[in-house]
């Protein structure tokens, strides 16, 4: 049989069709606004129910920290919580608070917009290898694969002195944190973190799972507002209502 | 017009828990509501938290300045509010978890109502 041109470019098209098709099935189209659940924790981490596997190095940083939520929380007056004196959040605990997440997923990298604290950051899927050593960074060095439907993301390079999460969780400069992101249908995405940090910990542990949830466009969290702790803003709370709150008066 | 402050201490009573961020509930007793009335001074709408300045006269005729901690803006602009919905001179009612310390500073109960010259607003924390 012979084809004709029309016939060849048709063929050729329905080709390239079928190979985008199949790269993307790949894939998962994270993109959209999501918010987490608020609560969850066990004793010590918002991360985990169970207890985690503390060094006696990491315990003691544990100890040292005061925050002003959770089990152990103490008035901010007397606290050392770094965000008092609005500093970044960083990467762990934003991804942990119950704030909304706008993710834009492009060919080669996925950017996560941070309404907690007006932040961002990349994760690079454009085959990099994780850079030795990066940082330290507030929000980390991220390089994402996926394995089937699951966003894979080594992330190294956390600046350790912010905190894993609310309540005063500490890890270390050495800490590699694979997350893993996973849509379990069109509205729901469910991530977990596993924390290697040797210093802190005994040995890897694994997040209970956190669940996402699709923010519709027009309803309330559907669209990122501004959320800035500005120092300015942040010291005049302290002086007036915060430190007073907690009966330190200057 | 006489501003006053009603202190309704009630022990026990229903435990609603505040979930703003950074330390909130470390501060204030959850177990205890005052209602504090008198007149706006002030009204934050920043981040952390807005703020709330009412002047107040306490049982012994004095009077005081309460500092209020209310949501942040991000909170009470998905609930409708904008920062013109409150402002100096106007008077308000608003029920408050008040300082462990015994300060005059309070966080407004959650959900979060404020009568402001006859009309009440409300909120409720996530």
């Amino acid at each position: 049989m012979k084809l004709s041109t029309r016939h060849v470019t048709a063929m050729v098209g329905l080709a390239a069709m079928l190979c985008v098709s199949a790269a993307s099935a790949q894939t998962a189209n994270l993109s959209g606004v999501w918010l987490g659940a608020g609560q969850q924790g066990g004793k010590f981490t918002q991360w985990l129910k169970a207890d985690p596997p503390f060094t006696p190095d990491g315990l003691a940083r544990f100890n040292a920290n005061k925050p002003g939520k959770g089990p152990r929380q103490t008035p901010p007056a007397f606290g050392n919580d770094p965000l008092g004196d609005a500093n970044p959040p960083g990467l762990l605990r934003t991804l942990v608070y119950f704030r909304p997440i706008d993710i834009i997923q492009l060919p080669d990298r996925i950017v996560q917009l941070f309404e907690y604290a007006h932040f961002w950051r990349t994760i690079w899927t454009d085959g990099r290898a994780v850079p030795e050593d990066p940082g330290p960074y507030w929000y980390g060095y991220s390089v994402g694969k996926w394995e089937g439907d699951s966003l894979v993301v080594q992330t190294v390079g956390l600046d350790a002195r912010a905190w894993m999460d609310e309540w005063g969780t500490p890890f270390s400069d050495d800490t590699t944190i694979t997350e893993r992101w996973r849509k379990v249908d069109a509205n729901t995405m469910q991530l977990t973190i596993t924390v290697n940090d040797p210093r802190t910990f005994t040995k890897p542990w694994t997040s209970d799972v956190r669940t996402l949830k699709l923010q519709p466009k027009g309803s309330p969290n559907g669209e990122l507002l501004e959320v800035i702790f500005a120092p300015i803003d942040e010291k005049e709370f302290n002086d007036r209502v915060r430190d007073p709150a907690g009966g330190r008066v200057k | 017009m006489r501003l006053a402050v009603l202190a309704i201490l009630l022990a026990g009573a229903v435990n609603t828990p505040v979930s703003g961020h950074h330390g909130t509930a470390a501060s204030y007793d959850e177990s205890k509501q005052v209602t504090v009335r008198g007149k706006v001074t002030e009204f934050w709408w920043r981040n952390p938290h807005s703020a709330l300045f009412i002047d107040a006269v306490n049982d012994n005729g004095e009077r005081v300045n309460w500092s209020i901690e209310m949501g942040s803006p991000g909170v009470l602009t998905r609930a409708g509010w904008n920062r013109r919905m409150l402002g100096a001179g106007d008077m308000v009612s608003i029920v408050v978890h008040p300082s462990r310390a015994g300060t005059p500073v309070g966080v407004c109960a959650n959900p979060c109502n404020v009568t402001a010259n006859g009309k009440t607003l409300s909120v409720r924390e996530p």
